[in-house]
């Protein structure tokens, strides 16, 4: 097999090295997405990134033996560039690829299982890997990787014609599958590494008019409603049943082309999604959307009393009118052989409507409003003792609180909405109040409501003063920002996050952590928007906007950091109520039980080594009033986890210390670096400064590599409660000397085949 | 639409249900040893939630049942307990306005009710239910014992966190009526009513789950 792909590889000239990776991608692609890493490192430095916490612990746990990785760099892409997926299908077979630039070919390749690594192909400056229907090519600065997965529609279709080209008696379909697609994938990807189209992705008009300026993430769909087509038609194949007839390549829910982009602005992040609508759908859309929110509903808004909303700017009458031509344009399209009954269905719908009065009735505008959290006085049943322990039934009350809410509703039929209010009244549903009605109490809602009918607006709440102002007019309209909002668009979704916080008491949390997280929320959070615009045009625009505090720098700054917070408040919590030190207590298989601040013995495949902790004082150390030597100090620092007395404390940080550099030291490197077998120690000194984190990190030893290891793992070690002294925080200088002993290895016999 | 809106409305207190709810045991003991027993749940103190969550689908990765579902478990549980030997009579009581229920019936003799509490718990719990019956009454000794099998501390550290929080303010009273009156009782948290023929015993949750207090008692009759 191997000698195939070298014969193909040597037959395929090189053309160029193209510079540019978008240049690769073929104009055809179905789906582009492109990752602009060189945006990112504008907002944010790599070393910022390496210096997260969870990104320290994501390097430790790809790290292997011989790998360290320190840095996202480690992994040799080029990170200031751009990366693509994208996307492409034929009737025969879908190709999923993914182009990214390399700056260190060997670090990448570090990362590869030993076993692969033998499949590697190298020729003509390109290295191959290749399984089953998954290709990965790359050379010094580029790297491709192709998936193909075979359409089941067609090769069942084609059955007959394939399995002629059986290579054998016992090959069956699914063998001549896999082969052809193995094929099929390879051919593809060495065209795309090796040549640049003639019609590239950077031809096509579609793609190139959704980027977005500055985005971080930009993806692109030809046209939505093909692919979604075409999926299911290929989930209806596979179960063997043509589901619903469908007819591929003709666009359902009018969707065309998608764009999307993810912002990182100084002040929120943002993601916008543009869809194309297709000429058939655009006159529906139009006329649904037609229709704005107005003064008689905004004249109502106090942005000051609105912790949340949700606008909606439609037309009913339009879209009761535009119903029927929808629904025979998505089933029509979807089962074609019902044409007849959904034309007919669709025209009694009409007759039988009248659109006109209806959307007269409910305009279509609609405008809810959360108003914050207030007091209620509740009623509830609970029990009375006489003397003798009967027990009777009584009703009393509680105060609890409950979320205010105000929903408007355009209705220009104020006289049908009377009559309505006559009847309910009646049947004593509904009581008036002055100049207000309030529904009787119902058990499906947990609160009371109240209503008024003013200009084309019904009033719905469940805060009698909210109503009472209402009807009183005694409501100062307080529009700010959100006048225009709401106008420009169809729907708008807001909620100020901090303000909701802000109104939810303390006293309602429980646990330690929930409160810490809420703390967190309510500093962090600030406004969340969700708008969907009109149409323009042909284009309707969705945007999600998160507000980012700007005190933090720019929102994917914000963001890091935000996730950074969350991991550590959630640690800290975690490691206050579990106890890693009775673990060690109860004696884990190899190690010895150990007393007072003596060796921790691990058992290596290679060597066996032991940490102990000597209380030396620092050579280094100048300040001896900051910086206080571990023999002396008053209260050491204390390690996530370690609970008790001061001694105990001590203690336990002691031995926590001690068991992270066994666990994490990578004991093996000892014998690959052709020091004298024997007895070896390395030192570091380290400091846990005021803050408790590890700081000014040095090592000594027989070898670079070792001293650097113990540097890596002394780093590892993570933030503690800082020592102190006379109630003062200080710095805390350590002195460890971790022992190791490097053993004679035996020479491995070279295989001489 | 309407669930839509209520769920986005009600989202902010809900996270924070603190249950507020009552349990309430009542025995009455005959001289000859049968009697009556009847447990009621109400939750109308925090009815106003309990109306929110009923409009959910879940609720702290609990699925929120509806009240037909509801309905059917209370009747499947009192179906099961009519079954069993020793017992008769057996009501239930479902009050959806004020989430209040109850059930009732009438037993031959203590050994009934532990057995339908062995019916309704595994095998295991079963074997330890027959070494720790919940009720026994000894007629010869006129002592009427309350017990339980399980360690509830232990249980209870088995519930996360928020779960935890329902029983926040939960209570559990028991009213243990008799013919015979009451001479004394060794659970110092009960009180005997005037009559000497009631005894009363209302605990916090958190007490019985702390172990500062317990359900537990051992009550003697005169002869």
């Amino acid at each position: 097999m191997k000698k195939i792909i070298l014969l193909v590889l040597l037959c395929i000239p090189i053309i160029g090295i193209s510079q540019s990776l978008e240049s690769k991608i073929p104009s055809n692609a179905q789906a582009v997405v492109a990752i602009n890493g060189d945006r990112m490192l504008e907002l944010f430095s790599i070393e910022q990134f390496n210096n997260l916490s969870f990104s320290k612990e994501i390097f430790k746990e790809i790290a292997k033996n011989d790998v360290s990785i320190t840095s996202v760099e480690d992994f040799g892409f080029n990170l200031n560039s751009k990366a693509y997926a994208f996307y492409e299908m034929t009737d025969s077979i879908n190709y999923f690829n993914a182009l990214v630039k390399l700056s260190d070919k060997k670090a990448f390749e570090k990362l590869i299982p030993e076993y692969k690594k033998q499949n590697i192909v190298r020729a003509n400056g390109l290295n191959i890997l290749s399984e089953y229907s998954t290709i990965i090519i790359w050379n010094d600065n580029m790297l491709l990787t192709c998936h193909g997965e075979n359409a089941y529609q067609y090769f069942e279709t084609n059955k007959e014609r394939f399995l002629l080209q059986a290579d054998s008696a016992d090959q069956d379909i699914y063998d001549i599958k896999e082969r052809l697609g193995k094929t099929w994938v390879e051919n593809y990807a060495y065209r795309i590494f090796n040549n640049n189209p003639t019609k590239s992705i950077l031809q096509n008009k579609s793609y190139l008019a959704g980027k977005g300026k500055n985005a971080a993430y930009y993806f692109w769909i030809n046209n939505y409603g093909a692919l979604m087509t075409q999926y299911m038609s290929a989930i209806s194949a596979v179960f063997s049943q043509n589901l619903l007839g469908m007819q591929p390549n003709k666009s359902i829910y009018g969707i065309e082309a998608v764009w999307g982009n993810l912002y990182f602005d100084n002040d929120a992040v943002r993601v916008t999604t543009d869809m194309e609508i297709s000429k058939d759908w655009i006159k529906s859309y139009k006329k649904m959307y037609k229709s704005k929110i107005g003064s008689e509903f905004l004249n109502y808004f106090d942005q000051n009393n609105a912790l949340a909303y949700w606008s909606i700017s439609a037309n009913t009458q339009a879209i009761l009118e535009e119903y029927p031509s929808i629904i025979s344009k998505l089933y029509g399209g979807m089962l074609p052989q019902y044409q007849e009954e959904t034309t007919l269905a669709t025209d009694l719908f009409s007759i039988l409507l009248d659109e006109e009065a209806i959307g007269n009735v409910l305009t279509g505008n609609m405008l809810f409003v959360f108003n914050g959290v207030s007091e209620k006085t509740v009623a509830y049943t609970t029990y009375e003792y006489d003397d003798d322990y009967n027990r009777t039934e009584v009703i009393k009350t509680k105060s609890e609180p409950l979320p205010d809410f105000t929903i408007m509703i355009g209705s220009e039929n104020k006289k049908l909405l009377n009559k309505f209010i006559r009847l309910a009244a009646k049947y004593e549903l509904v009581n008036q109040k002055v100049n207000y009605y309030k529904i009787k109490e119902n058990n499906d809602l947990p609160f009371g409501l109240f209503f008024v009918i003013k200009e084309d607006v019904v009033f719905l709440t469940n805060s009698e003063k909210q109503i009472s102002d209402i009807a009183n007019n005694k409501i100062t309209a307080n529009t700010g920002k959100h006048k225009s909002l709401i106008r420009k668009n169809a729907s708008v979704f807001y909620a100020n996050g901090k303000s909701i916080l802000g109104e939810v008491p303390e006293t309602l949390l429980t646990g330690g952590i929930e409160r810490e997280y809420f703390n967190y929320a309510k500093e962090h959070l600030s406004e969340i928007t969700l708008t969907t615009s009109r149409l323009k045009r042909n284009k309707m625009q969705v945007e999600f906007k998160i507000n980012t505090p700007q005190q933090k720098g720019n929102s994917l700054n914000f963001l890091m950091h935000f996730f950074e917070d969350l991991i550590a408040i959630d640690k800290n919590h975690n490691n206050r109520y579990v106890a890693p030190v009775e673990e060690l207590k109860e004696g884990n298989k190899s190690e010895k039980v150990y007393d007072n601040a003596e060796a921790v013995v691990g058992e290596a495949k290679n060597a066996v080594y032991e940490v102990d902790i000597e209380e030396e004082v620092v050579e280094e150390s100048e300040d001896m009033l900051e910086d206080i030597p571990f023999s002396v100090i008053e209260v050491a620092p204390v390690y996530p986890g370690c609970k008790g007395s001061n001694a105990e404390l001590k203690n336990c940080s002691l031995k926590s210390i001690q068991k992270h550099i066994a666990e994490n030291f990578n004991t093996g490197l000892a014998n690959k670096l052709g020091l004298v077998p024997g007895k070896i120690k390395v030192y570091v000194v380290f400091k846990i400064d005021k803050k408790g984190n590890v700081v000014d990190v040095r090592a000594r030893g027989p070898h670079k590599r070792l001293e650097e290891e113990g540097i890596r793992v002394v780093k590892l070690l993570p933030q503690m409660l800082p020592g102190k002294q006379r109630g003062k925080s200080v710095d805390v200088s350590y002195a460890l000397p971790i022992s190791l002993v490097v053993e004679e290895v035996v020479e491995e016999k070279n295989d001489d085949n | 639409m309407p669930k839509i809106l209520v769920k986005f409305l009600l989202i902010i207190p809900l996270f924070l249900f603190a249950g507020c709810f009552e349990i309430i045991e009542e025995v009455t003991l005959n001289k000859d040893g049968s009697g009556k027993v009847s447990l009621t749940i109400n939750l109308s103190k925090s009815k106003a939630k309990l109306n929110s969550i009923m409009l959910l689908d879940s609720v702290n990765d609990y699925k929120v049942p509806a009240k037909s579902e509801i309905e059917k478990h209370f009747t499947d549980v009192a179906n099961t307990i009519k079954n069993i030997k020793g017992i008769s009579n057996v009501k239930n009581t479902i009050n959806f306005k004020e989430y209040i229920f109850n059930i009732s019936c009438d037993f031959a003799s203590v050994e009934a009710l532990n057995a339908v509490i062995s019916n309704f718990s595994t095998k295991e719990d079963a074997k330890k239910i027959s070494i720790n019956k919940h009720f026994i009454y000894d007629k010869t000794k006129n002592l009427f014992t309350r017990s339980y099998h399980y360690d509830l501390a232990k249980e209870f550290n088995k519930t996360n966190m928020a779960d935890r929080k329902i029983f926040k303010t939960a209570t559990y009273t028991t009213i243990y009526r008799f013919e015979k009156s009451i001479i004394s009782a060794n659970n110092k948290a009960a009180k005997i009513a005037g009559n000497k023929k009631a005894i009363m015993l209302r605990l916090n949750a958190q007490d019985i789950i702390s172990n500062k207090n317990t359900i537990k008692n051992k009550i003697q009759l005169q002869k």
